[in-house]
């Protein structure tokens, strides 16, 4: 049995407290944040270093059992699910700050390392790291590698591809890749982009490297609430179009607006439709300027209500609905369901009045709160999981927001990644050869297949057996929409 | 009138014949690099008659183009609507095609702060050596479905694929561009840049010379920030200094026989002896050295790149072998790495 060979081996290279194989000890790993789905795996394994790290994939390649890695396990795709037969390897316990160069304004960390954590750490000095997702207190920054994770100030400093500038990798084929380092670029082919976003399906990363940025000196977040999503949406693309890139801005509708407002008391209009939430930042100067021209803007679109927070605390006071929005939604259904796909700007109004409508036609509510600057949807499908079809409907109604998505131009996912739970709605964006072009890459990192198997890119087989659903290359569904 | 020619289908039947045939091509575009490359041999495959820009919304800050429309027709289409490619990449001899800007992947003087080529890039449509037609990523901001294979085309030098087209994110250019301009010593020159990274927001390109230090910034308030006052803002340096370095029209350039590239770690300039015979970009991370040491094992791990120079070429990782491998099972593509 290769699971017996592997566990004596593992049992004689790492001291003991690095394994759990009892049941109850296992449980708390059975699943990450998409909840929905749940497996014990075969082992845990918690190393504390990367040379650790190097035996396990070393014995596990020797003996073939399946590696799945897992930071904090907040990732909402599946991206961290065990598989029964398979080894999980937990880096949390690998969260050590190694080094901070100030000469540099780099931060080089271990990847269990909490994504808040590192900007803590620099923040007497004036400086923070700028990817901020909704769940940087938990989430790792080996995860946010692994997802290239976005955050509400991506808009303007980038995702996590942009802010890490070196990667440390092993392979399960013993390779130690060093990536990058404080260099902008390294010789010969650019892997960082590769491996940032593959899911742990090429590697393990073991050490991370990240930019820090000053702190910017002066902020002001404004927010306008509308009598139409459209309007608030189309509101979204003019801002753009100023030549002005906000530091962040947001949207929200009126079901998110409710329920943020009841939960977090921060003064939002419960009567609008939708809200914008704007953050502006530069000398003083230019955030005056800046100031003045995006008011103008909001008042082209209509804007029925409009606040401006320029102190600490009533900017913190307006972020706070917003931030709260996703336990907010929790307490008006007992179930959501986020989904994350990412569209060009202009349909924002257009896909959100189309999923409403897909919304009633479920006879399922729809809550949305999103990185509108980015054209980055997240919208929580609320349902009740102890009613019976209640989940298979909300998977339909989430794959047709997906599908709609693709077909106006847009993607399924725009940080929380594949995982399990996209496999099918990633069939539609792929082509089979482009699917066997991302097989063979896995191949030449992970020969046996066996680096989180079954995870982020669908199988042919897989692909096929949905059959109808398959968004063909050249054909364009919806004519209606303008497209270019 | 820009000019809209769709030449792939050329290109996809020359690269799936030569996979049949086990022939090879060269990929090329204007040839404006070949001094990198050295002087193709073989088939060459020529990517300058697929030309057009297949979409442009100013709005979306995304324009999508044919690889080989040239990158001055791009720089002037978007400079019209007052926007640019963040990366700003050099034209050679004023030449150089769109899909050769993403091989070489090369970046211009504001890369540190507006990032680089591959940041920038969203997403290509290109055919691997089996001639298939694939794509990847997109023209969206935000796309994290399946391998990010298009960043990955940016600085692959052709032996991965032939890139058709290409979406690029772009920026609105900045509403203020002021130079700034002073006499430093190289000690004081990398204290600048430790204060350039630990304070401002507001630089978009430095270069130095080991005598002159010159700075880009978009917002002259932001300078005094920096608390340097030795330099002054000086309104003749226009956007045409900042061009000519780019492109390697300065005086530097055509007076040194020899160029070698040097992507240094953040925080680092090159050893006083060697730094001497050099201009630096970047806040000092990129080096054109014109000496005349070989810096191949003088610096490992540091990526050097001979434009006109002697660093011996180093063999390249086996996981690059077998991934050049992955999209080029039968080697139809007779490019190779110059770095
Ligand atoms: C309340 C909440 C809010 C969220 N908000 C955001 C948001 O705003 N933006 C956003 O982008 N995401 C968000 N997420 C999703 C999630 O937090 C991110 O995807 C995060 O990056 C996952 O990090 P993690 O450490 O929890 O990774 P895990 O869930 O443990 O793993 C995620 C994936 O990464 C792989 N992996 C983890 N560590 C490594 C490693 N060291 N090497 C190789 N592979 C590895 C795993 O195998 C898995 O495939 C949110 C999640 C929650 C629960």
């Amino acid at each position: 049995m290769t699971q017996a060979l592997a566990l004596q081996q593992l049992s004689s290279a790492l001291p003991p407290d690095r394994l759990i194989s009892k049941e109850f000890a296992k449980r708390p790993y059975e699943t990450d944040g998409l909840t929905a789905y749940r497996e014990v795996p075969w082992l845990v394994a918690l190393p504390r270093n990367t040379n650790e790290v190097r035996q396990i994939l070393r014995i596990c390649n020797e003996c073939s059992v399946p590696v799945v890695t897992r930071g904090a396990g907040t990732g909402l795709s599946g991206g961290a699910r065990p598989l029964k037969e398979g080894l999980l390897l937990v880096l949390s316990r690998m969260k050590r700050i190694l080094e901070v160069d100030f000469d540099a304004c780099t931060a080089t960390v271990e990847p269990g390392v909490t994504n808040l954590s590192i900007s803590q750490e620099v923040q007497p000095y004036g400086l923070y790291y700028a990817p901020d997702p909704s769940s940087q207190i938990a989430c790792s920054i080996g995860g946010n590698v692994a997802e290239n994770s976005g955050g509400v100030h991506c808009l303007k400093y980038g995702l996590t591809l942009h802010n890490v500038t070196g990667l440390v990798v092993q392979t399960i084929d013993g390779d130690e890749l060093v990536l990058g380092g404080k260099s902008y670029e390294s010789p010969g082919l650019d892997l960082l982009p590769l491996i940032t976003g593959s899911e742990g399906l090429l590697g393990v990363v073991t050490q991370v490297t990240v930019k820090l940025l000053p702190q910017p000196t002066n902020q002001a977040v404004l927010l306008g609430a509308f009598d139409s999503i459209e309007s608030a949406g189309n509101c979204v693309s003019a801002i753009i179009a100023t030549g002005i890139i906000p530091a962040a801005l947001e949207m929200m509708d009126s079901l998110a607006i409710k329920a943020s407002e009841e939960f977090a008391h921060c003064g939002y209009p419960i009567d609008a439709e939708a809200i914008l939430l704007c953050e502006l930042d530069g000398t003083k100067t230019t955030l005056d300027q800046d100031l003045v021209r995006i008011r103008e803007v909001l008042d082209d679109y209509d804007v029925k209500d409009f606040q401006i927070a320029t102190d600490a605390e009533s900017r913190e006071l307006l972020w706070r609905g917003r931030k709260s929005a996703f336990p907010a939604a929790g307490r008006i259904a007992t179930d959501y369901y986020c989904m994350d796909g990412t569209i060009p700007r202009k349909h924002i109004g257009y896909v959100l009045r189309t999923i409403k409508e897909l919304g009633e036609s479920y006879g399922l509510g729809v809550a949305n709160v999103f990185h509108a600057g980015d054209g980055n949807l997240h919208p929580l499908i609320l349902y009740d999981a102890s009613k019976p079809d209640e989940i298979e409907r909300s998977e339909q109604f989430g794959m047709d927001i997906l599908n709609l998505c693709v077909k106006v131009g847009g993607t399924v996912t725009g940080e929380h990644g594949i995982g399990v739970e996209k496999l099918d709605a990633a069939c539609s964006q792929f082509t089979d050869h482009e699917l066997e072009q991302f097989f063979r890459v896995k191949q030449a990192f992970d020969r046996q297949g066996i680096m989180n198997p079954g995870k982020a890119i669908p199988t042919l087989t897989r692909c096929s057996e949905l059959g109808g659903m398959h968004v063909h290359n050249g054909e364009v569904p919806f004519p209606e929409i303008p497209r270019f | 009138m820009i000019r809209d020619h769709d030449d792939s289908e050329r290109l996809v039947e020359t690269i799936a014949r030569a996979n049949e045939q086990s022939n090879q091509v060269l990929i090329r575009g204007h040839g404006s690099k070949r001094f990198l490359t050295g002087d193709f041999v073989g088939n060459a495959l020529q990517t300058q008659d697929h030309t057009g820009i297949l979409s442009y919304e100013p709005e979306e800050l995304v324009v999508t183009v044919r690889s080989g429309t040239s990158l001055e027709t791009v720089r002037n289409l978007l400079a019209s609507q007052n926007q640019m490619l963040p990366f700003d990449p050099p034209s050679f001899g004023g030449a150089g095609t769109v899909g050769g800007a993403i091989a070489s992947g090369f970046s211009g003087p504001s890369r540190p702060w507006n990032g680089s080529l591959r940041d920038s890039l969203l997403g290509i449509e290109m055919v691997n050596g089996l001639g298939q037609r694939l794509k990847f990523g997109g023209q969206v901001m935000k796309n994290v479905a399946g391998f990010d294979l298009s960043r990955l085309m940016a600085g692959s030098f052709g032996t991965l694929g032939l890139i058709l087209s290409a979406s690029f994110k772009v920026i609105p250019k900045p509403r203020v561009e002021i130079s700034f301009a002073a006499d430093i010593s190289p000690e004081d020159a990398s204290a600048c840049y430790r204060k350039i990274l630990q304070l401002s927001n507001h630089v978009r390109g430095s270069y130095y010379d080991q005598k002159r230090m010159y700075l880009l910034a978009t917002d002259v308030e932001a300078m005094k920030s920096l608390d340097l006052p030795e330099f002054k803002p000086h309104s003749e340096i226009d956007r045409s200094f900042w061009n000519d370095i780019r492109d390697h029209k300065t005086e530097w350039f055509s007076n040194s026989e020899k160029v070698v590239r040097i992507v240094l770690p953040r925080g680092q300039q090159l050893p006083p002896a060697l730094r001497e015979h050099s201009v630096e970009e970047w806040h000092g991370t990129l080096a054109w050295y014109s000496g005349n040491q070989d810096l191949t094992e003088l610096l490992p791990q540091t990526k050097i790149t001979n434009f006109r120079g002697i660093s011996k070429r180093r063999s390249l990782p086996s996981i690059m072998i077998r991934l050049q491998n992955a999209f080029d099972p039968n080697g139809v593509f007779a490019n190779h790495f110059v770095i």
